[in-house]
């Protein structure tokens, strides 16, 4: 069935099946930054903002996604750069498998939560799992990242 | 997994309608568990544009619809300020934000998952639940029924009784399911325990339930209590653990918990 | 070391910026529309046959191309380095393990070739499998007791690899006279320790790409820890010739050993092969939590002899490594592991270690981030902490009084011969273990009273040994070119696995060459054009590859320096000064700038010989790095629930070359470490042995929340035959955590956890039977 979606700032007509899922439907729909591991929402790297709200889009049929605005890695421009950026420096990104959907993730941090303590960053990232970094890095390279302007 | 047709009804009137129109007719929740089912559903009736999606005070009770989202809950001050951070700290393992802004509280309550924790706390406030079809029941009324109605689950009612909840829980790793979950609350002389993922379906520890609301409990009987309390379940042993680790979290959680409300 | 321009600074990877915008640098987002997809058929038993398949109805599924099964693949093979056994075919009609794959589906779509599989009509007969590998030896369930007739095994194997007895392995190692010596000892210290099965669980599941290039040269394109062994491996299982086939690494989503193991790639090339049409598999998460390898399950023993004040006379040690159903690199984890961690307490009067390698049929064990020292490593860490506590000593001083110093030499060690023994050349690893010790505040904590209550806390330490590369086998191979504009080009065989070793090979060659990582290319691990590479195992990309990747800079740099002058007119010993990538004659004349050279030298009306080198470099001794780390854990005594708060690492790896990559390395280590000393292990039903945990929802890795406090420091030592004193980290942090974490909850609780993973119930059961009854009664 046909949905219409507004991606990354972007309106988009999608023809879609009642099975398939929001991650492969964006995958086929020019956006690579959305990495499928785990397949059922356990590891985050599928992460992307619906209508706002970090979601595990490997979870998501995608015919909800009908009227919805979506945003991934791609659409964040200097946002995904500032934190790439802090992330890099700091080693973080390790294979990188996990970086993009951290990226959105801690973009969506940055809206949410209004001066967190290191222990609340920590929680709202853990959905996103990681088996390189040992995690550590990315919650200083987030509170780098939140000091920016 | 496999859905014929998608649908969005935008009143409840008519999802009932399309509901009771096929036997694999199903309504959709989160669907976070839907991919790793087996299922084949006609038509998948997606609630989202009717207006489920809310937390409303009232006098008498809070009233949280079927598409609210765990985050959503979790983050709620209403609940915070009326029930205490129990609910939210019955959630916050599962996994992390990204999942629990997909996963619905009423889909998951309906579901009466044995792995839950948010159900035994759930059962420990006294919860409610609206139907479309069947009115209110209680949630422990709802965990026992044998065969469930086909029915659309509206929102669930938290009752303002002044009750005070704790959940206590144990996990292998942080974002795991429970090993062991126990949930209790007290309002005045009216006590509630309740446990889950011992690994079956949430239930009351209702025989000790009975002694404890026949009289004052003093701190003293917190063992005693206890003890009772844990011969009420019949655990069982799976790769989280054993039955008699069950047992002796349950004995040592529930001492703990009335050693907590009692006072 | 303020000196160096590039090394010892932090440098952020090469390729980090796209890896976080996501940029599709990896095999899926490479995949052709027309490929088709292929998906395995695994066996749901842990030991069954195929008695009759039938795909009728699966073939009439709209898209199915074609069905694959053992009759399409004759020949005998591994999927691994070709001086393991060759012991199956690419298809096999006997599964030997839950997972193991008898046939493949190709369709033109997904859906398609999901449908196909599902309709595929099997009847198998089912064989009861041996599951318990302290019960395998000799068992009366012969894993591979159908097939011995056809088995290959290589003349250096023969006597030890009897899978007539479900024998994979059999290491004997004696030095000194081991009963003598024991007999003379103090004091003498038995333990037996259990280590698990682990997945690696990298977030990127095996895959592969396969095609036809445009010359018909057959193409794998993959996510791969070692591209020419995988040449060599499937074109030797599929019967063509190496020089036909061409093996692309892509970007690698997490490697950890896993990806060493060839299966998927024979599977999809396979495809390619008989279809001549291009082929993608990739594995679901289950899929490649079930079908590909884990971590070695191990049972150890030791018996340590020692001075009455816990310094170590005699070393004896005895166990069974679990190969599971094929053997994979098992030998090679069992021997190396051996090596890798003995050689932490070389100052003994005589040590023996025999182990075992079985067959079960469980899911096979292949290389892990570690590779068997990590068990051993806990076992002698384990038995240091009986001794410690039957002495009454502090473990730190037991630990300080046996480990090896520099100067220290032992057979057991990597490379060592009769005529040319192996020494350590570099250690700080006593700097290490005070450090860490201080990190985590030992002094005040270790000795506070014996804690009381219900919640207690302990601190505790563990230390560990690896190596760097494989002595007197591996070598690190570069070619540097220099191109038309005046940039160079490194050539390297080595895989980048997500570690950021790319990276550090340019920040060598830059600081050798003093130009600029910016001005340097890197192709790395494409058959067609990069030397010869044994692959990204052992730790030893730094130290291996980094060491050639020094040496071919220097013949770079004398040959660049050779033709500036040459194309200056200037004679060959006349000195040049050469900053900011700019040459100047002593007295200050500007000569040329490295575009220049390249266009006087190169270009169009150039004439003089592309400056082309390559260097090769021997790993003879495999330098062994060295961790202590320190833990502070916190129980609940009548749960047996708890934490770890704190963990301390002091790491010698020789100079640091890259501070950022290293300190993740360490830190991710450590945190696999975590999870398999707290709950990682895949487990098995009771009655049918089918694998219950096998999706991140059942079988959890260490989440941001399960992370304790981390304080990493390198206490840099300097390698005499490192790249700039450097020595290998990839592995080394794997190796303490779980003897920190054990000893730990020895100092909070008086008990000792000498089988891992070490769960709440396993601590509650162990308190309970200490106290002699319920902990609250």
């Amino acid at each position: 069935m046909k949905i219409q979606v507004t991606l990354n700032g972007k309106k988009q007509e999608w023809d879609v099946t009642p099975n398939e899922y929001l991650a492969d439907t964006l995958r086929a729909h020019g956006c690579p930054s959305v990495k499928i591991s785990c397949g059922d929402g356990a590891c985050g790297t599928c992460t992307v903002l619906l209508n706002g709200k970090p979601m595990v889009s490997c979870e998501v049929l995608s015919v909800r996604a009908d009227g919805a605005e979506i945003v991934t890695v791609e659409g964040l421009e200097e946002e995904a750069d500032k934190i790439v950026d802090c992330l890099t420096r700091l080693g973080g990104e390790g294979c990188g498998w996990c970086a993009p959907g951290f990226v959105v993730l801690a973009y969506a941090l940055k809206r949410e939560l209004h001066n967190p303590t290191y222990d609340e960053v920590k929680a709202y990232l853990n959905g996103n799992l990681c088996r390189c970094t040992g995690y550590i890095v990315r919650i200083e390279a987030v509170l780098e990242y939140l000091q920016m302007p | 997994m496999q859905i014929r047709e998608y649908v969005k009804p935008d009143t409840l009137e008519e999802a009932y309608a399309l509901l009771m129109k096929g036997k694999a007719n199903r309504i959709l929740g989160g669907c976070t568990f839907l991919k790793r089912t087996n299922l084949k559903i006609g038509t998948a009736i997606d609630l989202a544009a009717c207006g489920l999606d809310y937390i409303r005070e009232m006098d008498t009770e809070v009233a949280v619809g079927a598409y609210t989202s765990l985050r959503t809950v979790e983050t709620s001050e209403v609940i915070l300020r009326e029930f205490g951070p129990a609910l939210r700290e019955s959630m916050e393992h599962l996994i992390g934000v990204q999942l629990r802004n997909a996963i619905t509280i009423g889909a998951h309550a309906a579901s009466r998952f044995g792995f839950s924790d948010i159900i035994p706390t759930l059962l420990a406030m006294n919860a409610k639940l609206r139907f479309y079809r069947g009115g209110v029941k209680t949630l422990r009324d709802y965990m026992e029924e044998e065969r469930l109605e086909k029915d659309i689950l509206v929102e669930i009612l938290l009752p303002k009784e002044g009750r005070r909840t704790v959940v206590q829980m144990a996990r292998l790793s942080y974002s795991d399911y429970s090993v062991f979950c126990l949930a209790m609350s007290r309002a005045g002389g009216n006590w509630i325990v309740s446990a889950g993922a011992f690994p079956g379906r949430a239930k009351l520890a209702e025989r000790t339930m009975a002694v404890m609301n026949g009289g004052p409990v003093a701190r003293e009987e917190a063992a005693t209590l206890a003890e009772n309390i844990a011969a009420e379940y019949r655990f069982g042993s799976n790769y989280r653990g054993s039955a008699e680790y069950r047992r002796e979290l349950c004995r040592v959680f529930a001492r703990r918990g009335i050693e907590e409300l009692a006072q | 070391m303020s000196d160096f321009k590039y090394i010892t600074k932090q440098t952020p990877r090469i390729e980090g910026k796209a890896l976080g915008l996501g940029h599709p640098l990896y095999m899926a987002d490479q995949v052709r529309s027309d490929a088709v997809v292929v998906k395995a058929v695994h066996c749901p038993y842990p030991f069954a046959e195929v008695e009759s398949l039938d795909s009728g109805i699966a073939e009439k599924v709209p898209g199915f191309v074609r069905l694959f099964t053992w009759e399409d693949t004759g020949i005998i093979t591994n999927f691994g380095w070709n001086y393991t056994p060759f012991e199956r075919h690419v298809l096999n009609r006997v599964g030997r393990y839950e997972g193991d794959v008898v046939a493949l589906v190709a369709a033109e779509t997904e859906e398609a070739a999901e449908r196909a599989r599902r309709l595929l009509k099997i009847k198998w007969k089912i064989h009861r499998p041996v599951m318990d590998f302290t019960q395998a030896l000799g068992s009366d369930v012969v894993v591979h007791g159908d097939h011995l007739d056809e088995m290959y095994i290589q003349p250096q194997l023969a006597g030890h690899y009897l899978p007539q007895k479900n024998q994979v392995h059999y290491s004997c190692r004696e030095y000194g006279d081991i009963e003598g010596v024991l007999a003379q000892c103090d004091h003498v210290t038995h333990v037996k320790v259990y280590t698990p099965q682990q997945i690696h669980t990298q977030l990127e599941t095996h895959r592969c790409y396969t095609y036809y290039d445009d010359r018909g040269f057959l193409t794998i394109s993959a996510p791969t820890q070692a591209a020419d062994a995988m040449q060599e491996d499937v074109a030797r299982s599929l019967g063509i010739d190496r020089r036909k086939l061409r093996v692309i690494k892509t970007q690698v989503g997490g490697g950890f050993g896993g990806k060493n193991i060839f299966s998927p790639y024979c599977w999809c090339a396979l495809v390619t092969y008989l279809t001549k049409r291009p082929a993608v598999l990739i594995f679901s998460r289950e899929e490649a939590m079930a079908t590909i390898g884990t971590r070695h399950e191990y049972m150890l023993e030791l018996t340590v002899g020692t001075d009455r004040d816990g310094t170590f006379r005699a070393i004896d040690s005895s166990g069974i490594q679990n190969a599971g159903a094929y053997s994979e690199i098992s030998e090679d984890v069992l021997e190396t592991g051996i090596k890798n961690s003995y050689s932490l307490f070389p100052r003994v009067d005589a040590m023996r270690i025999r182990q075992y390698s079985v067959f079960t049929n469980k899911l096979e064990g292949c290389a892990f981030r570690g590779f068997g020292a990590t068990q051993n490593c806990f076992l002698l860490n384990v038995a240091a902490r009986h001794l410690a506590d039957e002495l009454g000593l502090d473990l730190s001083e037991v630990f300080l009084k046996n480990i090896a110093r520099v100067g220290d030499s032992h057979p057991v060690m990597n490379g060592w011969m009769e005529d040319d023994p192996a020494y350590v050349e570099s250690s700080t690893l006593a700097e290490c273990i005070q450090r860490s010790m201080e990190l985590i505040g030992w002094e005040e904590k270790r000795n506070a009273t014996p804690p009381s209550g219900t919640i207690v806390r302990g601190v505790g330490i563990g230390v560990a040994s690896h190596a760097s590369g494989v002595p007197r086998v591996d070598r690190g191979n570069v070619n540097i070119a220099m191109n038309a504009d005046g940039s160079f080009c490194v050539f390297s065989g080595h895989a980048d696995i997500g570690t950021g070793s790319n990276t550090v090979m340019l920040q060598i060659v830059a600081e050798v060459l003093e130009v600029s990582p910016d001005h340097i290319h890197l192709f790395a691990a494409d058959t067609a054009c990069t030397p010869f590479d044994p692959g990204t195992y052992a730790s030893s990309n730094v130290y291996r590859c980094g060491g050639a990747a020094k040496l071919a800079a220097e013949k770079m740099k004398k040959l660049l320096w050779k033709s500036v002058r040459e194309t200056s007119g200037l004679p060959e010993n006349e000195p040049l000064v050469f900053r900011d990538e700019v040459f100047y004659r002593e007295n200050g004349e500007r000569l040329m700038d490295l575009i220049e050279f390249a266009d006087k030298w190169g270009f169009y009306w150039g004439g003089g010989d592309p400056l082309v080198v390559g260097a090769s470099f021997p790993d003879t001794f495999a330098p062994s790095p060295y961790v202590a780390s320190c833990a502070e854990v916190e129980v609940d005594r009548e749960t047996g629930v708890y934490r770890v708060l704190r963990m301390s690492s002091a790491i010698d790896c020789g100079r640091v070359l890259n501070p950022g990559n290293a300190r993740i390395q360490a830190m991710g280590g450590i945190t696999q470490s975590i999870g398999m000393t707290m709950f990682e292990e895949i487990k098995y039903g009771k009655t049918d042995y089918r694998m219950l945990n096998r999706d991140l929802q059942s079988y959890k890795i260490p989440c941001q929340m399960d992370m304790p406090l981390l304080d990493i420091e390198f206490i840099e030592s300097c390698e005499p035959s490192g790249p700039f004193g450097a020595k290998s980290l990839g592995e080394i942090a794997t190796g303490s955590p779980a003897p920190a974490i054990s000893d730990a909850l020895f100092n909070a609780l008086g008990i000792h956890f000498d089988s891992l993973p070490i769960t709440p119930e396993k601590v509650l059961k162990a308190i309970q039977e200490k106290e002699g009854g319920h902990a609250d009664s």
